[in-house]
């Protein structure tokens, strides 16, 4: 039991964190409907005006057309490579058909408007289609606490039923944010999103896609020193993947996977079918997690894969809950410590039909005798019959003098498990409470 | 003379020297023009494929802006050619639309390493993408070249690898690096590195990330007609992936954690927290007529006076067939993880096998397919496991190093389980499924084995060992 309050214990952070933003997503509210900063995007082209950049001068109303006239011209706009970059003080909007190409800095001013609320400093319009941020260049937030880097959701970074999507087919590529007082991408209610080769660094929350999200794939992203999740999919993802990522430094969760409902909103939507393969997760709270509030809709078809999980605050992997997922081919090391006791490589908790399998688990819980290997829990009544929770082919062990690993598999609660085909070594215990019905068949390492 | 005397004074000596300048603030455009006049030959590159536009293109990129420069490499119907290395700042991004080739290089004695791009040290925010080409005119990639060398992008100091060396935030996207008489890559001491939709071959050297490189991505890689591995992460590289890479006919290897003692240097570092996941790598030749093949697929090599080596590597859902000798290997290496890989038709040699494991410490092999090895012998193995035997000095022929004689190691936590192995081959090859040599502690579970030539299972199970739960399939 008593890795199940140490738990609770280091997630304050998390919570608190959800807290904040729930209150962001109340100040944009009223933002909003106190007119919001956006004017709409042009019917016609606008008369183009050159940017000074010079790292003085506003740019904002210069570049912003140019970005909409880049719809009508046909070709990109281009942010240029100047020897000082561009400034902005407001959001730079983004319609649809347009591709934007960052080859410089672009930063903002210490006098950003505030009223431009959850915008970012690039904003993809309301319903846009066929958006195309990239290039190579960095966009630079200031650290202004308003400021996030790129986002699409309206003014409320919304509430998307997964049938009205708000943007489609946008691609974010190649570039860096950094100094972001927010996120330096909030993308919401998307089909079809692409953001690819980004490096997100030094900025309060990470890379985040959210609310009704769909058909994404995050790839070859590099994110560190978050303070809060590295990257998010929240509420509604669907059909997603992050893979071939690093994260690194993250307040929170390296990856996370989050549904709750917040205040004003009327039903919580679930993640679901979704890939989180090939990625390294190190040094964060929490590796990678797939979590959602009580009471709100459980994610459900998660594949965990090819991940390397280690040297986080707390566990290296962790479904509470998650329904209809596996957790295979991964491995995890040197999570948790002596701030952290008792915290595992991989958690299974409250969740149904989960398959782990074929994970190296070894030397967990650092600077500590308290180290897991794979733990499964339910916080009460215990797992019922049919929760299917399989647990097979993993290796755990502890090469170590002195020894930091107490258990290679565990649970509080008596569950009915199948765990076959598992070896571990010597000395570490299963203390699973194997309940009527369970299979349990494995084998110490020499 | 003259030329060398304006350049002296203008402080572009490196160029011509040969030296890598140190990373200052580059000068703001205002300067470019008047540079280019009192520095170099022409007011711009000429690209003719004939002119040497190395001072051009140099001054270009010395003469940027120091928020963002950025340098495009044209595409002409010749190409641009440079003769000594191009320096790379902070905050440069090169856009390399055509070809840039390199003739004319005299290596400098006593030398220097650099690149066709050399990353300066401790620069940042460096980004050389295109769809263009770098070509090092090295004309035939299995035969070393004379006088050596000049890689295709490279950091990590004048030696290479020296201490203290750092990059941060490079992006290489997009180019073909070919017929590089040295490395295609050599990028050492870069921390956060992207390296995505890169083509090298026809090289001398490895493609390879190496020497405290931390924080790498390696994506959509082809590699082929290396002389060397084709791909390595090389002594002390850490949190890296590779992935969704094609790589064939290497002859020193396929894609390899690798680590060594090389001349000169000294001893070897170890890498650890490498994802090598969604990759294939084969020997064969993929061209009608080219009948090369390479040596191994996927491994972690390295070993140190105490029995050190490289740590924490998973292979994963890989596909290593056709190798002159293994598929996927961990000789040896410590805390693996080798899962949902197929592996086949490794052969030529004899006693090929899909996976194998000498010294190999705390390794999960799981959900693996093995199947059909041994082409064109009748002795292949699906998993081989056993002691890495110890080794003895080896003399080297330069700086009077040596490769020290380096202990025996035992396999130690070695998990096999649930992994399937048969042999469907018209004129089988496949003699064991798993065999040991000597007595090894194992676990081995959840197997299922269609019939081989010889026996299935031909481990010899040590004390403790498990032999559990395994099907034969009729």
């Amino acid at each position: 039991m008593r890795h199940i309050l140490s738990s609770r214990r280091v997630a304050r952070p998390v919570v608190s964190s959800r807290r904040v933003r729930r209150n962001l997503l109340l100040l944009a509210v009223l933002a909003a409907f106190a007119g919001g900063v956006h004017a709409a995007c042009p019917s016609t082209s606008p008369t183009v005006t050159t940017p000074v950049c010079d790292g003085s001068a506003d740019d904002t109303s210069a570049l912003q057309s140019m970005i909409y006239a880049a719809k009508f011209n046909g070709a990109p706009a281009i942010i240029p490579a100047t020897p000082n970059g561009c400034r902005v003080t407001a959001p730079l909007e983004v319609c649809s058909d347009t591709a934007v190409i960052q080859r410089g800095l672009l930063r903002a001013k210490s006098t950003w408007s505030a009223s431009s609320g959850a915008f970012g400093m690039y904003t993809i319009a309301d319903g846009a289609t066929d958006v195309r941020i990239e290039g190579s260049g960095i966009v630079d937030g200031s650290n202004v606490s308003a400021i996030s880097g790129i986002t699409a959701g309206g003014a409320t970074l919304g509430d998307y039923p997964s049938s009205t999507p708000n943007a489609q087919r946008v691609t974010i590529q190649g570039m860096s944010l950094k100094n972001m007082g927010r996120w330096p991408i909030r993308i919401d209610g998307t089909d079809d999103l692409r953001i690819d080769g980004v490096t997100a660094k030094d900025s309060y929350y990470g890379i985040e896609i959210g609310h009704d999200t769909k058909n994404a794939a995050l790839v070859n992203l590099r994110v560190s020193g978050i303070e809060g999740d590295c990257v998010r999919l929240y509420r509604g993802v669907t059909e997603s993947t992050v893979s071939n990522s690093l994260m690194s430094d993250c307040g929170a969760l390296g990856i996370s996977v989050f549904g709750d409902r917040p205040a004003g909103y009327a039903v919580a939507h679930a993640n679901q079918n979704l890939t989180i393969d090939g990625n390294i997760v190190r040094e964060s709270l929490v590796g990678i997690q797939v979590n959602s509030t009580s009471g709100t809709a459980v994610a459900t078809g998660v594949n965990i894969s090819a991940n390397q999980a280690h040297h986080n605050h707390t566990y290296g992997i962790g479904v509470m809950p998650c329904d209809n997922c596996q957790i295979t081919s991964n491995m995890t090391h040197h999570n948790g410590n002596a701030e952290a006791p008792y915290q595992p490589g991989i958690l299974v908790a409250n969740s149904r039909q989960v398959k782990v399998a074929a994970n190296t688990i070894y030397n967990e819980g650092q600077g500590t005798t308290t180290g897991l290997g794979i733990v499964v829990l339910e916080t009460a009544p215990g797992l019922p019959a049919g929760a299917r929770v399989n647990i097979t082919g993993n290796l755990i062990y502890d090469d170590q003098s002195p020894k930091t690993m107490v258990g290679a598999m565990g649970g509080t609660l008596a569950a009915p498990i199948v765990s076959t085909g598992n070896s571990f070594s010597t000395g570490l215990l299963d203390y699973f409470g194997y309940a009527t019905g369970s299979v349990q068949r494995n084998y110490l390492t020499p | 003379m003259k030329f060398l005397s304006l350049i002296l004074l203008l402080g572009l000596a490196p160029i011509a020297a040969g030296a890598a300048p140190a990373d200052e603030p580059a000068l703001p455009n205002a300067a470019k023009a008047a540079a280019l006049k009192s520095a170099c030959p022409n007011p711009a590159p000429v690209c003719d494929g004939v002119t040497d536009d190395t001072c051009e293109l140099q001054v270009l990129l010395d003469h940027g802006n120091p928020e963002m420069t950025v340098l495009e490499i044209p595409a002409t119907p010749n190409g641009c050619r440079i003769s000594n290395s191009l320096y790379v700042r902070s905050n440069t991004h090169v856009i390399q639309n055509g070809l840039l080739k390199l003739s004319g290089y005299t290596w400098p004695s006593p030398s220097t390493q650099v690149g066709m791009y050399t990353l300066l040290d401790g620069t940042h925010d460096i980004v050389i993408e295109g769809t263009g080409t770098l070509d090092g005119g090295h004309p035939v990639y299995s035969t070393l070249a004379s006088g050596c060398c000049m890689g295709g992008i490279v950091s990590g100091g004048p030696g290479i690898a020296e201490p203290g060396v750092e990059v941060n935030d490079v992006t290489i996207r997009g180019l073909t690096i070919r017929r590089i008489p040295q490395w295609p890559l050599e990028l050492d001491g870069v921390h956060n590195l992207l390296v995505d939709g890169v083509t090298a071959h026809d090289s001398v050297n490895s493609a390879a990330i190496g020497h405290q490189s931390e924080d790498v991505i390696v994506n959509n890689l082809r590699a082929y007609r290396i002389a060397d591995i084709c791909f390595s992460f090389y002594r002390g590289v850490e949190n890296a992936v590779i992935s969704n890479s094609i790589v064939n006919q290497c002859n020193g290897g396929g894609i390899s954690v690798f680590s060594d003692w090389p001349a000169c240097v000294g001893g070897p570092l170890f890498s650890k927290n490498v994802v090598i996941n969604n990759n294939i790598a084969y020997g064969q030749s993929a061209q009608e007529g080219d009948t090369t093949t390479g040596v191994g697929g996927l491994d972690v090599i390295g070993l140190g006076l105490d029995g050190e080596t490289n740590e924490a590597t998973s292979f994963t859902f890989n596909l290593a067939h056709n190798h002159i000798s293994q598929g996927i290997g961990m000789t040896p290496g410590r805390h693996g993880l080798i899962a949902g890989n197929m592996t086949s038709d490794q052969g030529q040699n004899n006693y090929a096998a899909g996976v194998n494991l000498l010294g190999a410490k705390g390794v999960l092999v799981s959900g693996n397919s093995t199947f059909d090895e041994g082409e064109g012998t009748t002795t292949g193995l699906g998993l081989h496991v056993g002691t890495f035997p110890a080794s003895p000095a080896i003399p080297l022929p330069i700086c009077g190093s040596s490769v020290p004689a380096l202990p025996a190691v035992t396999t130690e936590r070695v998990s096999i389980l649930d992994n399937y192995y048969y042999d469907s081959a018209p004129t089988p090859s496949m003699l064991y499924a798993l065999i040991s040599s000597g007595a090894v502690p194992v676990v081995v579970a959840g197997n299922t084995y269609a019939p081989m030539i010889g026996i299935a299972d031909a481990i010899t199970y040590g004390t403790g060992s498990h032999n559990a739960d395994n099907d034969n399939q009729p």
